[in-house]
């Protein structure tokens, strides 16, 4: 039992009601939470890592082989970045006004921005050989004059190992040999631009290990685990937006309505199933204080949903309950899901989205009784 | 919160509801401000379909005078629909209408795409996205690559016409739900808030700031940009924030009067008149007005969501605004 759990449920034996008795102070649940953040985004770097070492080694010998290590490794990097989605939209050090939020995960991307595309060969940053590649060049362009303008992260990556997904079955199929000089016009340019925004995602991911690494005095996380009411209200905004406007709304309910391949997140990888389950995964993260680390070892400790059990055990176990049919949902969505998106409204395949938006839209509203319970009324996200 | 905070929190929405026992402000407000806006958005939706259709059956002396005319009646419907969705409550939430037919940005390689397909009936249109259907299509179909008579194009454009005008015959048809007075008084707040967050930063201050990221001089996107009517749709989006606000019964500022918050009902009041005259006459050439009007906007929010909202017991959640 956790030492949280431990303290309340004495004070309920003592008084007959926990709301009567028990000390709501969240300083515990922060700790851990910023323990479990730490955790998530030193895995994200940890997989990050890795996959950069296997770009090295495609750049370095580019073959069929060592091109899908390197979309292997992406995916695999994915598992982790796509849990702590759940750390933003509060103004942390992901997503504040300097955060990397855009140049590590940005999307839609107009992918003739950076590379060529079908019916446009030659443009894009990397044909323009005027244009020097970069860290703080790339950078600079990322979402420069148009939000799909995007340069940089996790989909600049994937756009560079997979291609424009043109099939219906599959992602998509761009050949190794754009990297071999000789093959494909500006290989060279290529291997390049892989290997700097390769670079930019691990300067990224460091610089979050760091805003949450303990010990320190100064750094994001020592304010946080200080921050008391206002930073587990902070907790709250994160989960809800994530839940409702972005994954309900953004990522799934706009491309139910399109039904177009350009509002699938990972869209070039046919990843998108799975962005879709580790955003439910890494609110259900927050909630219960656990998080399941690279290594297959578990974290647990005080959470958010235990300071509202103590307040209203119905609406904690409700949340928790709904927070687990979203996750469900989200799992059952099949690959590709540029395929699920197409159809009359009671094609399965839409139906299967919609049972999760309608899911996580509840679950963002039990999340608000949540906060209730805790004495939080005001959930707005921090916006620019 | 402590226990205290937590009784006077539960006693404040009892005691909404309480008053509400008696008819509530918000319990008017489907009679009073959403039907005659949605009875409005179906009559001028009604008036384009034939007025595209004429259009497309025009002679060529006829074409550009049809164009003309069937622009100014998908300018009316975008002035009625703002009037509506610039505060999206009840069946137009419960609907998602605004993304049904007004998916911004609007995009030509689906509208292409449509064209092709020839739907011909509302089974056909079902299966085309909606960046390829409703008014921001059927604007670019009517100025960016205008619809000759004849075409296939002019003949989808009928039907996106067509798509629009059942959506808003829904919408008027539609009942008022039977959500409690408190729940309705929630969704109004709530949306009030998301509705002034998206006339304040995608519909005017999000563009202005991108533009001004671009290496070389690019005139700010702003919705409705194609047919020059964003002063027009800011307008409409905000005489519904206005209303909604502070007109009558069925406002933020009647109900903060029928619960005793009297002060608060003048302050927010006040607010708004400030937000008001900087609203006037907006002009999309003029950025830095649009950036100071952004900001009263701004100001008007933040004092919704700390002032207005916990004295009505209303918490604000989340929304589809909150992604990014």
């Amino acid at each position: 039992m956790h030492k949280l759990l431990l303290v309340l449920s004495i004070a309920a034996a003592l008084n007959g009601s926990p709301a009567l008795a028990a000390d709501l102070n969240p300083r515990p649940v922060l700790e851990h939470h910023a323990a479990l953040v730490y955790a998530n985004y030193s895995d994200t770097l940890s997989s990050a890592l890795a996959l950069r070492g296997a770009i090295d080694a495609f750049l370095a010998t580019p073959s069929e082989a060592t091109q899908q290590a390197a979309q292997q490794a992406w995916r695999m990097a994915r598992e982790f970045y796509g849990q702590t989605e759940a750390f933003r939209f509060y103004g942390g050090p992901i997503d504040d006004e300097h955060g990397p939020e855009g140049r590590l995960n940005a999307w839609p991307m107009d992918e003739s921005y950076v590379d060529s595309v079908e019916g446009a060969d030659g443009v894009g940053l990397i044909n323009d050989r005027a244009f020097a590649i970069t860290k703080a060049s790339v950078t600079d362009h990322n979402e420069r004059g148009g939000e799909e303008n995007i340069a940089t992260g996790y989909h600049a990556i994937e756009f560079l190992l997979w291609g424009q997904d043109k099939s219906e079955t599959g992602p998509g199929k761009r050949s190794y040999t754009d990297f071999v000089d000789g093959k494909a016009p500006n290989a060279d340019r290529r291997r390049q631009y892989l290997k700097v925004v390769a670079d930019l995602l691990i300067d990224d991911l460091e610089f979050l290990v760091k805003a949450w690494r303990p010990g320190s005095k100064v750094n994001y996380r020592s304010r946080f685990v200080e921050g008391g009411q206002d930073s587990l209200r902070n907790l709250f905004v994160a989960m809800g937006s994530l839940a409702r406007g972005e994954l309900a709304g953004e990522r799934l309910e706009v491309a139910l309505n399109s039904q177009d391949q350009e509002d699938e997140h990972s869209c070039f990888s046919d990843n998108t199933h799975r962005d879709a389950v580790l955003n439910a995964t890494g609110i259900e993260n927050v909630w219960l204080g656990r998080y399941k680390r690279a290594d297959g070892s578990i974290m647990t400790g005080p959470s958010p949903r235990d300071l509202v059990a103590a307040r209203n055990a119905g609406i904690a176990e409700r949340t928790s309950a709904q927070i687990a049919a979203s996750v469900a949902a989200a799992s059952a969505i099949q690959v590709p899901f540029d395929r699920e998106i197409v159809g009359a409204k009671d094609a399965p395949g839409r139906q299967r989205i919609q049972k999760t938006v309608n899911s996580l839209v509840q679950q963002s509203k039990d999340l608000v009784a949540a906060a209730n319970a805790v004495g939080i009324t005001k959930l707005t996200l921090v916006q620019p | 919160m402590r226990r205290i905070g937590f009784v006077g929190a539960s006693l404040l929405a009892i005691s909404a509801m309480g008053i509400a026992g008696t008819p509530a402000p918000t319990e008017g407000i489907h009679h009073d401000w959403y039907a005659p806006r949605a009875a409005a958005f179906a009559v001028a939706s009604a008036a384009l379909t034939p007025a595209v259709q004429v259009l497309c059956e025009a002679t060529p002396s006829q074409a550009d005078a049809s164009l003309q005319q069937a622009r100014r009646h998908w300018l009316d419907v975008l002035a009625a629909w703002e009037r509506l969705a610039g505060v999206a409550i009840g069946p137009v939430l419960e609907r998602r209408s605004q993304r049904q037919i007004d998916f911004t940005p609007t995009r030509p390689r689906m509208i292409e795409k449509a064209i092709k397909a020839t739907p011909k009936s509302a089974a056909d249109m079902e299966l085309i996205g909606t960046p390829a259907k409703g008014l921001p299509a059927l604007e670019w179909l009517l100025w960016t690559q205008p619809v000759a008579p004849g075409t296939p194009a002019c003949a989808y454009a009928v039907r996106v016409a067509e798509d629009i005008r059942r959506e808003a015959e829904v919408l008027r048809q539609a009942k008022p739900g039977l959500a409690d007075a408190q729940t309705l008084l929630s969704e109004l707040v709530n949306q009030w808030v998301g509705g002034i967050e998206r006339l304040r930063w995608p519909g005017m201050e999000m563009p202005v700031r991108v533009a001004a990221t671009s290496a070389t001089p690019v005139e700010p996107d702003f919705p409705r940009r194609s047919s020059g009517a964003a002063p027009l749709a800011w307008a409409a989006q905000w005489r519904a924030l206005r209303e909604l606000a502070m007109t009558g019964d069925a406002s933020l500022a009647g109900a903060l009067r029928a619960r005793g918050h009297a002060a608060l009902a003048d302050a927010l009041t006040g607010a708004v008149r400030e937000a008001d005259s900087a609203m006037q006459a907006l002009e999309t050439g003029d950025r830095e007005r649009i950036l100071a009007a952004a900001k009263r906007l701004a100001a008007l929010k933040k004092q919704v969501e700390n002032d207005v909202a916990p004295a009505l017991g209303v918490t604000i959640g989340f929304s589809d605004a909150d992604g990014d």
